[in-house]
């Protein structure tokens, strides 16, 4: 925690879990036995000590939503986003800038009082406790256990059996010896440990002092009981002193909520039952019945509590609850220790895995709700992904919405961001965001020649299509449109994917379809590969595009349209497509003997892995027909990712006539599909056929410099 | 005597009450085996045995808990509506009440199969078997479907296909279990059903 919203959210996320097991406990509070109700407690202990929201998600409530909402109003910031770093508070060096600061540097102050305070009481405990020791030291009442001791144990029972069932306390020297003799035939009568024993005058009931060495104390010149010891002998056996102090510490560490103070105060009390239970495990008839009058003794009286103690005593209303606790004792239906583990570990998901946040900004909460809380809601989503990001910039361009902007953009635009919303902007107004025309929403999006520039950086081409009106009929005819491109980088800052775009939009227009699968498109930038052989230089352009499926159902459930909501978890669909051209360099006079012309291709991925003669025979078997067109096909084999010029049925490898004059340029085809990935191919092994015979043979390889965008 | 009338007839509302929690038939969105009425049945199974097994007294504002949201279940199914999935909270409590009230009261009819002299320890045996397979087995799907609605992986799909055909197998092998249960149920009423005629038959003779 560094700063006050932090606190309060982690303070939110606790609550939420003691609110949960606190109406758990109602709903099983005559079901379970008092071990279960102390555990139950483990899972507010885990909200306390996992920092909220480490998981990525919120635990139960979306507190982070009210409490970005809260920090928006009240402060006016939207450019930081509230973390807990750690569940405990951390140090401020910076004075404060505004009130929230100072209200964390009280928070602060008051941690460190509270827990000033309670080291100084047991401090104070301790000393006074170490006076006392010094005391009966010096007197040489402090026996060490020896055999002989163990011995005086055996006697020291007796003792105690004769004395009516309690440690009847003298004056003399002795009273000390004594005691501690009858605390070790206690622990020995029921195979516990025993630890130092200490009088002192005035004390209403006996208690554990220490973790490491600890004390008993019991009430000089009183009787305790045989089941009192038992009982403290079992806090120690348990390290319940441990346990208090760790209550102790949570309470301080939210000390200005009370929920926590009362679990503390219910754990408290809890472990006080706990410790009956096992008390009354150990007893039997009677002797379970005196137990439950020594503690009825006790109800009316007043205890003070002290840091790093445990006591049988801990105050008149808690041991009214205890007496009813054992009074249901027996009644507890028996093996339900499985049912619990597993409500246990039900209950503990929500904050071990958090609960996923909102994913989707939908048209209904932007409706409902407020500007502020919109924005909030907005820079709580996550883009997790890259393709999230960039489908979420894409959609927020194509709707025109600044949260949906919100949700990708930088932390450090948020503030901006706002500021448009709350004056009813445009989206467009925004520096480059700027479309030359509306977009056409149906018509979808795509991503062209995505890169990965470094780890975690991605750069692209956002290619949008714009509306339909600008087409003329011309256009039209032709199946082409007007689209928007703009070079836009998405990196991950933080836990989060963003979009910076890094250029303004411009306009072109080209064929319709590059929004549903790339086919080397010139009016877009393209990895080229060329190679020249004889009197032709064969040219392929190479693009990639990916988008994050977005089909939905229209509102009757029947048609598949374009679902302009964001997925910033989305993960893309990678397509892929080329233009193969052949220019021809040789003398223009004799090109006319040229008449028929046609092509044999072959992908090239990783040629390291292709031998040799692979590379050489690319003609693959099964795409030629028959007839006289077909090319000489000895000795080669069938290869994969192979293209070649179709014939007149579509289907066969054939060959295309040139017309008399023919241009210099021959466009074989475009074309492209689905793809696995964004990989380059390494070269493109080529054959042209003139005439029906082998021309010559192409190695396409990349050129240098073809594809030197964004750097 | 009146014992085993007792025994006979509670556990006939037992039986019944899993058939109508258990298995669903549905028109449209009309629920004709509802869930409501499956905890009313166990709710006078439970009214009916407490004389037997003290500790199902225990369960019966749980199970006046689980009828109620059975009822409101029942109604909002009508508009396609549920009361789950829309707060974490309450069903969190729905979950923790319901394989408590399955375990316990599972538990509690094994204890009283024990008594039945014929295979009493045999059917027991194998209805503590199935209520501890069913925790388990629920506690687990309401863990995968967590971890289905709420974990963010970056190639969430094929972890969500995974999670499908994990539930798919789980649920598979609760049903199993469930019907198990429920023959066991009514062999446990036959055995008692039986006891009875013979006791019967010795106080004529």
């Amino acid at each position: 925690m560094k700063d006050f919203w932090s606190f309060l959210l982690q303070t939110l996320t606790v609550s939420s879990a003691a609110v949960l097991v606190l109406a758990a406990k109602a709903l099983f509070k005559d079901k379970i036995s008092p071990r279960w109700q102390f555990c139950s407690w483990g899972l507010v202990a885990l909200a306390l000590l996992l920092p909220a929201g480490f998981s990525g998600g919120y635990a139960l409530i979306n507190w982070p939503l009210l409490v970005e909402t809260a920090k928006s109003i009240l402060t006016g910031e939207y450019g930081t986003l509230t973390k807990v770093v750690a569940p405990v508070p951390l140090p401020v060096f910076q004075s404060g800038k505004n009130v929230f600061d100072w209200v964390y540097i009280i928070y602060v102050a008051g941690v460190v009082c509270f827990l000033i305070r309670y080291a100084i009481l047991y401090l104070r405990l301790r000393l006074a406790l170490r006076r006392v020791k010094k005391e009966s030291a010096w007197r040489g009442f402090i026996c060490e256990k020896t055999e002989d001791n163990e011995q005086i144990g055996q006697s020291g029972i007796v003792k105690y059996q004769q004395d009516k069932n309690s440690l009847v306390m003298g004056n003399g020297e002795q009273t000390l010896r004594r005691a501690q003799e009858f605390v070790d035939a206690v622990a020995e009568k029921y195979g516990l440990s025993s630890c130092m024993v200490l009088e002192v005058e005035g004390l209403a009931s006996a208690f554990i002092c220490g973790v490491f060495r600890p004390v008993l104390v019991l009430p000089k010149g009183v009787g305790t009981d045989e089941k009192i010891i038992l009982h403290e002998l079992l806090h120690l056996k348990y390290h319940d002193v441990l346990w208090g102090l760790i209550i102790c510490f949570f309470r301080c560490l939210h000390w200005c909520n009370p929920l926590i103070w009362i679990c503390a105060e219910l754990a408290g009390n809890d472990l006080e039952s706990l410790c009956d239970q096992r008390v009354l495990e150990r007893l039997s008839g009677e002797q379970r019945r005196d137990y439950g009058r020594i503690l009825l003794d006790m109800a009316g009286g007043k205890y003070a509590k002290m840091p790093g103690t445990s006591s049988i005593a801990n105050g008149g209303k808690n041991i009214r609850r205890r007496i009813m606790a054992i009074a249901l004792f027996k009644k507890y239906p028996s093996g339900m220790g499985l049912v619990f583990t597993c409500i246990l570990i039900l209950f503990s998901l929500p904050f071990l895995v958090g609960t996923k946040p909102e994913t989707a900004l939908g048209e209904e909460s932007l409706l409902l709700d407020q500007d502020v809380s919109v924005m909030a809601r907005a820079r709580l989503i996550r883009c997790t992904t890259c393709a999230g990001a960039f489908d979420t910039y894409a959609k927020a361009v194509l709707t025109g919405n600044i949260p949906y902007l919100a949700m990708c953009a930088p932390l450090g635009e948020q503030n901006l961001l706002a500021e448009a919303y709350q004056k009813d902007l445009e989206l467009g107004s925004l520096e480059k965001m700027a479309l030359p025309a509306p977009a056409d929403l149906l018509g979808g999006y795509m991503i062209y020649n995505l890169t990965e520039k470094e780890e975690n950086v991605w750069e692209g081409f956002l290619v949008l299509k714009l509306s339909d009106s600008l087409c003329g009929k011309d256009m039209r005819e032709k199946n082409e449109a007007w689209f928007a491109m703009q070079y836009v980088r998405a990196e991950k800052q933080q836990d989060r994917f963003v979009v910076i775009p890094k250029e303004e939009f411009t306009s072109f227009q080209a064929d319709e379809w590059i929004l549903r699968c790339p086919n080397g498109e010139e009016a877009l930038p393209a990895w080229c590969y060329e190679d020249e052989a004889e009197d032709f230089v064969l040219r392929l352009r190479w693009q990639t595009a990916a988008s994050v499926e977005s089909q939905g159902l229209d509102k009757n459930g029947n048609w598949l349209i374009f679902d302009p909501t964001p997925q910033p978890d989305g993960v893309f669909s990678f397509y892929s497509g080329y233009r193969l051209s052949a220019t021809y360099t040789g003398d223009p006079k004799e090109k006319d003997r040229y008449t028929q012309v046609g092509h044999v291709g072959h992908v090239v991925w990783d040629r390291t892995k292709e031998t040799e003669d692979s590379l050489r025979t690319i003609v693959p078997e099964g795409v030629f027909g028959l007839g006289k067109e077909e090319p000489d096909r000895s000795g080669r084999e069938l290869g994969h990712g192979t293209f070649s010029s179709a014939g007149t049925d579509g289907n066969s490898w054939g060959s295309s006539p040139l017309k008399t004059g023919w241009e210099d340029e021959i466009v074989f085809g475009k074309g492209g599909g689905g793809s696995i990935s964004l990989q380059l191919p390494d070269c493109y092994m080529v054959e042209l056929y003139l005439n029906n015979r082998l021309h010559a043979k192409f190695t396409l390889e990349l050129l240098e410099g073809s594809w030197d965008y964004g750097r | 005597m009146e014992d085993k009338g007792v025994r006979y007839h509670g556990l006939s509302y037992a039986a019944l009450g899993y058939i109508f929690i258990n298995i669903n038939f549905h028109i449209g969105r009309i629920q004709l085996l509802p869930d409501f009425v499956g905890y009313l049945f166990l709710l006078c199974a439970i009214s009916i045995l407490f004389q037997e097994r003290r500790d199902l007294l225990l369960l019966r504002p749980l199970c006046i808990i689980l009828m109620v949201i059975g009822i409101i279940n029942w109604i909002l199914a009508f508009a396609g509506e549920g009361v789950g999935g829309h707060i974490m909270f309450f069903d969190l409590l729905v979950t923790a009440v319901t394989l408590y009230f399955y375990f316990q009261f599972l538990t509690d009819i094994a204890a009283l199969a024990q008594t039945c002299p014929k295979c009493g320890k045999k059917m027991a045996v194998r209805l503590r078997f199935c209520r501890t397979v069913c925790t388990l087995l629920n506690t687990v799907i309401a863990v995968v479907s967590f971890m289905f609605w709420n974990v963010r992986l970056e190639d969430g799909r094929i972890y969500a296909r995974g999670f499908r055909y994990l539930l798919l197998l789980i649920g598979l092998m609760v049903a199993i279990t469930t019907l198990v249960i429920i023959v066991t149920l009514f062999g446990l009423r036959k055995r008692f059903r039986n006891m009875e005629k013979e006791v019967e038959i010795g106080n004529i003779t």
